[in-house]
C-alpha cells in the first residue's frame, strides 16, 4: 500500500504504442473490414417519423427482391421483459429489445423498423424502399421541459414517475425523480452574504466517435454463433445479446474489432442482434454498418438538459448553501444520467447544507447512451458558472474561492461516502501557479477556470500473462483498448517481472479465451485490469522461483526475484549465478510446463478523480465568433502509468468538451426529424480550431492500487463547458447560461 | 461496531430519515442481515442498488468483506461509465 513509496523503472515511461504501426499502416481491423465466404450485407430501415404507432410492416416485395435472403422486423425477437445484469449495469431488456428494433411504436427519427440481408449493400438498399409500414403519426415532443408538462404527449402509456408520494395514478415521460440532501439548506442561506441562481442549458450531444457501428454475425448449424464488432466491451455484447435472443452465454462467442472511438457510446448494442437473427435466418454470416447518418439518427447522444442551481456564500468565500435541480433527456426510453449528475454536482466542494433533485425525463428522440463522465459536464457547467459569478461579485480570486471550499480527504461526498487521498487541491494550486494563469490576456480575450469530479470505478477484471519458451512474454487483456490499455498493461507486467517492455507482447481476447470482464468504460481499465495483470504477473514470478529454486535444489524462500532474473535471498542460499528468464523459460517443459498467470478479480478501491482547467478564449464582437486561444487541462492522474496516454485523454476530453460548449447541438424539423444528422451540419471540434491544449499531470496516489492508478478517461471532459463559457461571459459582459455558444447566441449577448 | 452511513434519499425510503447508525457486525455478510432486521426490506435493496464503500475503498459486488470494530460502510448507488 502507499504506491508513493514504490520505486520504478518501467511505469511512466512512454514506450511506442503497441498497435500504432498496425494503425499507421491501416492493417488495424475496424469492425466492418472483416469479410468471410458468402457474407451477407444487411441494412436497416429506420423510422421517418418522430413518434408512430406501427400498424403493420408488409416485407413481402421486399422478399421478393433477386438477391434479398431474408428481412426481419420486431416479431422475430423474443418477448422479453424486466431487468437483468448484463455486464456491470443492470439493463432493461424489454426497452433494450425495443430499440434494437421497433416493436408497438416508433419513438424517434431514425428508430430501426425492420432490417434486410442481401446479396449486396445496394440490392438492401432497394430492398428497403419495398418494406411497406403502415404508421399512424403521432404527436411528437423533444424538448425535456415540454416532455414534462400534463398535457404532453405519452411516449409510454405504462410509465409511472418512480420515488414520488404518492405513487402517481397517471403515466408521464418523467421516469424517475431523484433527490440527495446533506444539512439545512434554508439555514444555510440565510446564512449566506450573497447568493446567486440561475437556469442554465445544455444540448444533446453525440459522442462522435470517428468509427460507425458494425458488426458481422455468424449463425451455425449446431447453434453455436460468432460476432465480430468494435465495442467497449465484448462480454457486454455478448450478454445483452444472448438474453435478448434467448440463447446460452456459451453459444455467443464475440470478438472484439479494433476500435475507433467510443466515449461511452459502444457500451450497448443496436446492430448485433440484427446481424445474427438475420444470419439465423439466411444460414450465412451477415455484415452490418451504419452510415454516419444512422449514426446521428439511431444511436445515443448524451442528454441535454435543464439546470437550476442557487449557491450562497460568506463574503469570506465560504459557501453556506447549494441547491441544484435537473431535468434530464433520456431519449425515448428511460435511463438519463439523472443519478450520477446529480451525485457528481457538488462533489468537489466540502458543503455542509445542500441539495440536489433530479429528474429523467423520456421524449422523441434516440435513446441517451453512456458519454464520458455520464452526467456530470452538465452540472459543473452550472456549478462552476455561479461560482465563477459568486466570485467575481464578492471579489476574490476564482481559484482561491475553489480552495477554500475544496473537498479533501476525509470531506463526505453529498452522496454518502467519505474522500480517502484525493488531488482536487494539489489541481487547484497547480492551475494557480501555471505561467497561463497570470499570462497578459490580448483584446477581445477572456480567461476562466473551471473544475470537475468524477467516480472512476473498478470491478471484475480478468487477465493472462504467458511465458513463452524464449523469454519472451504474452499478455491476454480482456478489454478494447480505447485510451491507450495495451501500453499501460505491457508496463505493468515488465514492472513485474523485470524484464524489458519490448520482451512483452499483448493481445485482447475474445468471450471464449479469457474470463469475463466488465466494459471498457467508468475510466476503469488501467486501474482495474492492471490489477489483474500485476496479480497474473506476480503468479509468473513465483513460478519463476519456483522453477529456479528446483534447478538450484534449493527452498523457494531462498530465491528472490529481480531485475528479471532468480537471484539467491541470501549468501546463506548458495553461490549462484542469476537465472534469467529466459534461462528458465528454455526449460520450461522439464519444470513441470508452461509458466502462466492468470487472475481473475473484482477490482475495489477505484480513486476519484479531480481536475482544474484554465481556458482563454477570443470573440469575434462583429461575428459572434468564439475561438479558444489557449487552453492547460491539470488532472490528479494518482500515477501516470504511460503519460503521454494520459495527456491524450487529457487533451481528448477537452477537445469534446469545447464542442459541446461551442457548437454541438441536435437540429430537429417541426416533425420531430433530425435535420443535421452529419459531421457538415453537426459541427465537432478538428485539429484546426482548437489551439494546442497544454497538460500538468499531478499525482497523488489512489492507496488502493499497487502503482496509485487513478482512472483518467472521464474527468476531462467535465470542466470544459463551464471554463469556455465563463470565459465568454467576461468578454461580453453577460453570463452565458445556454449552450453550444453558437454565433447567433453569442451575438445575442452582445447585443444585449 | 460498524457505522453505516447511508445517503438521504435511501434514509427517507427506509429508516425514518435517518443517515447514520451502528451496528454489530464483523463482516458485510453480518452486516446486511443486522440491516434487514432492523430495517425490512433494506438490505436487499441496497444489494441489488448499492456500491457500498467501507472505509473509503469503493467495492461494487459486496458480499463477506471483513469489517474492523469502527469500520464506516457508506451505501452509493451504482454508476456506469462511459
Amino acid at each position: 500500500m502507499g504506491a508513493e513509496q514504490i520505486e520504478t523503472k518501467w511505469i511512466g515511461k512512454r514506450i511506442v504504442r503497441p498497435d500504432g504501426v498496425d494503425k499507421v499502416t491501416g492493417r488495424a481491423n475496424f469492425g466492418a473490414d472483416l469479410r468471410l465466404p458468402g457474407m451477407l450485407e444487411a441494412k436497416i430501415l429506420r423510422s421517418p417519423h418522430a413518434h408512430a404507432r406501427i400498424k403493420s410492416i408488409d416485407t413481402s416485395k421486399a422478399e421478393a427482391l433477386p438477391g434479398v435472403l431474408s428481412v426481419v422486423t420486431a416479431k422475430d425477437f423474443p418477448e422479453v421483459s424486466g431487468m437483468a445484469d448484463a455486464g456491470e449495469a443492470q439493463v432493461n431488456f424489454a426497452d433494450l429489445s425495443r430499440n434494437v428494433m421497433a416493436r408497438e411504436k416508433a419513438l424517434y427519427d431514425g428508430h430501426a423498423v425492420a432490417a434486410v440481408a442481401a446479396t449486396s449493400a445496394s440490392i438492401a438498399t432497394e430492398a428497403l424502399s419495398l418494406i411497406e409500414v403502415e404508421y399512424e403519426v403521432l404527436p411528437h415532443v423533444i424538448d425535456v421541459e415540454e416532455a414534462m408538462k400534463p398535457d404532453a404527449p405519452l411516449l409510454h402509456d405504462d410509465l409511472f414517475t418512480k420515488n414520488v408520494d404518492p405513487k402517481p395514478d397517471k403515466p408521464s415521460n418523467v421516469a424517475q425523480r431523484l433527490e440527495f440532501g446533506a444539512g439545512d439548506i434554508d439555514k444555510g442561506f440565510g446564512e449566506a452574504d450573497v447568493i446567486v441562481e440561475r437556469t442554465f442549458r445544455t444540448a444533446a450531444t453525440h459522442q462522435g466517435y470517428i468509427e460507425p457501428h458494425a458488426a458481422v454475425a455468424e449463425w451455425t448449424e449446431d447453434g453455436q454463433s460468432r460476432i465480430w464488432c468494435s465495442s467497449q466491451g465484448q462480454f457486454a455484447v455478448r450478454d445483452m445479446t444472448t438474453t435478448l435472443l434467448g440463447i446460452d452465454h456459451a453459444n455467443l462467442k464475440v470478438t472484439p474489432a479494433e476500435i475507433g472511438g467510443g466515449f461511452g457510446g459502444k457500451t450497448t448494442i443496436y446492430l448485433e442482434p440484427v446481424a445474427l437473427l438475420l444470419s439465423r435466418k439466411t444460414g450465412r454470416p451477415v455484415r452490418a454498418v451504419m452510415s454516419r447518418e444512422e449514426v446521428f439518427r439511431g444511436s445515443g447522444p448524451t442528454s441535454g438538459s435543464v439546470v437550476r442551481t442557487k449557491i450562497g456564500m460568506r463574503n469570506s468565500g465560504e459557501i453556506t448553501a447549494a441547491e441544484l435541480g435537473l431535468k434530464y433527456e433520456a431519449g425515448a426510453f428511460p435511463g438519463s444520467p439523472a443519478m450520477a449528475g446529480c451525485m457528481t454536482a457538488f462533489a468537489c466542494y466540502d458543503i455542509e447544507n445542500a441539495k440536489v433533485v433530479g429528474y429523467d425525463v423520456v421524449s422523441n428522440r434516440a435513446k441517451c447512451a453512456a458519454y464520458r463522465a455520464p452526467g456530470a459536464p452538465m452540472t459543473a457547467f452550472a456549478v462552476e458558472s455561479v461560482l465563477d459569478e459568486l466570485a467575481e461579485k464578492i471579489g476574490v480570486d476564482p481559484i482561491d474561492l475553489r480552495l477554500k471550499n475544496a473537498a479533501k480527504e476525509g470531506t463526505r461526498a453529498l452522496y454518502g461516502a467519505k474522500f480517502k487521498q484525493i488531488g482536487f487541491e494539489e489541481t487547484l494550486k497547480a492551475a494557480k501557479d501555471h505561467p497561463h494563469y497570470s499570462a497578459p490576456l490580448g483584446p477581445n480575450q477572456g480567461r476562466a477556470i473551471a473544475c470537475g469530479f468524477w467516480f472512476n470505478i473498478g470491478g471484475e477484471s480478468t487477465a493472462n500473462v504467458n511465458v513463452n519458451m524464449d523469454g519472451t512474454v504474452t499478455v491476454v487483456s480482456p478489454n478494447p483498448d480505447i485510451g491507450g490499455s495495451r501500453a499501460s498493461m505491457v508496463l505493468m507486467a515488465a514492472e513485474v517481472l523485470g524484464i524489458n517492455p519490448d520482451r512483452i507482447r499483448i493481445t485482447i481476447g475474445d468471450t471464449a479465451s479469457i474470463g469475463y470482464s466488465g466494459l471498457t468504460g467508468g475510466s476503469r481499465v488501467t486501474f482495474a485490469v492492471g490489477m489483474a495483470v500485476v496479480d497474473a504477473s506476480k503468479q509468473v514470478v513465483t513460478q519463476l522461483c519456483e522453477r529456479a529454486a528446483q534447478i538450484w535444489e534449493v527452498d523457494v524462500e531462498g530465491v528472490e526475484w529481480r531485475d528479471g532474473a532468480a537471484h539467491p535471498a541470501s549468501s546463506n542460499v548458495g553461490d549462484f549465478d542469476p537465472l534469467s528468464l529466459e534461462k528458465i523459460a528454455a526449460q520450461s517443459a522439464k519444470l513441470g510446463g508452461t509458466i502462466t498467470g492468470a487472475a481473475a478479480i473484482n477490482a475495489r478501491g477505484a480513486g476519484p478523480g479531480f481536475a482544474t482547467h484554465i481556458c482563454d478564449v477570443e470573440v469575434d464582437k462583429g461575428t459572434g465568433r468564439v475561438d479558444v486561444v489557449r487552453y492547460t487541462a491539470i488532472q490528479d492522474a494518482g500515477r501516470a502509468i504511460h503519460p503521454g496516454y494520459v495527456e491524450g485523454q487529457m487533451q481528448g476530453g477537452v477537445a469534446q468538451g469545447v464542442g459541446w460548449a461551442l457548437n454541438e447541438e441536435y437540429i430537429f424539423d417541426d416533425k420531430g426529424r433530425l435535420e443535421n444528422p452529419g459531421f457538415l451540419d453537426y459541427r465537432m471540434p478538428v485539429t484546426s480550431d482548437l489551439p494546442m491544449i497544454d497538460t500538468q499531470i499531478i499525482e497523488v496516489p489512489n492507496p488502493f492500487h499497487p502503482y496509485g492508478v487513478r482512472g483518467v478517461g472521464e474527468v476531462p471532459i467535465v470542466p470544459p463547458l463551464a471554463a469556455v463559457a465563463s470565459a465568454v461571459s467576461q468578454v461580453v459582459g453577460k453570463r452565458m447560461d445556454q449552450l453550444p455558444l453558437s454565433p447567433p447566441r453569442v451575438l445575442d449577448a452582445i447585443d444585449g | 461496531m460498524a457505522r453505516v452511513v447511508l445517503s438521504s434519499d435511501v434514509a427517507e425510503k427506509f429508516t425514518d430519515r435517518l443517515r447514520e447508525f451502528d451496528l454489530e457486525a464483523d463482516n458485510m455478510r453480518a452486516l446486511m442481515r443486522a440491516i434487514d432486521t432492523r430495517y425490512e426490506g433494506l438490505a436487499p435493496f441496497l444489494e441489488e442498488h448499492m456500491f457500498v464503500v467501507i472505509d473509503g475503498e469503493m467495492i461494487q459486488d459486496q458480499f463477506l468483506e471483513p469489517l474492523e470494530p469502527n469500520s464506516e460502510v457508506c451505501f452509493m448507488p451504482k454508476l456506469k461509465g462511459g
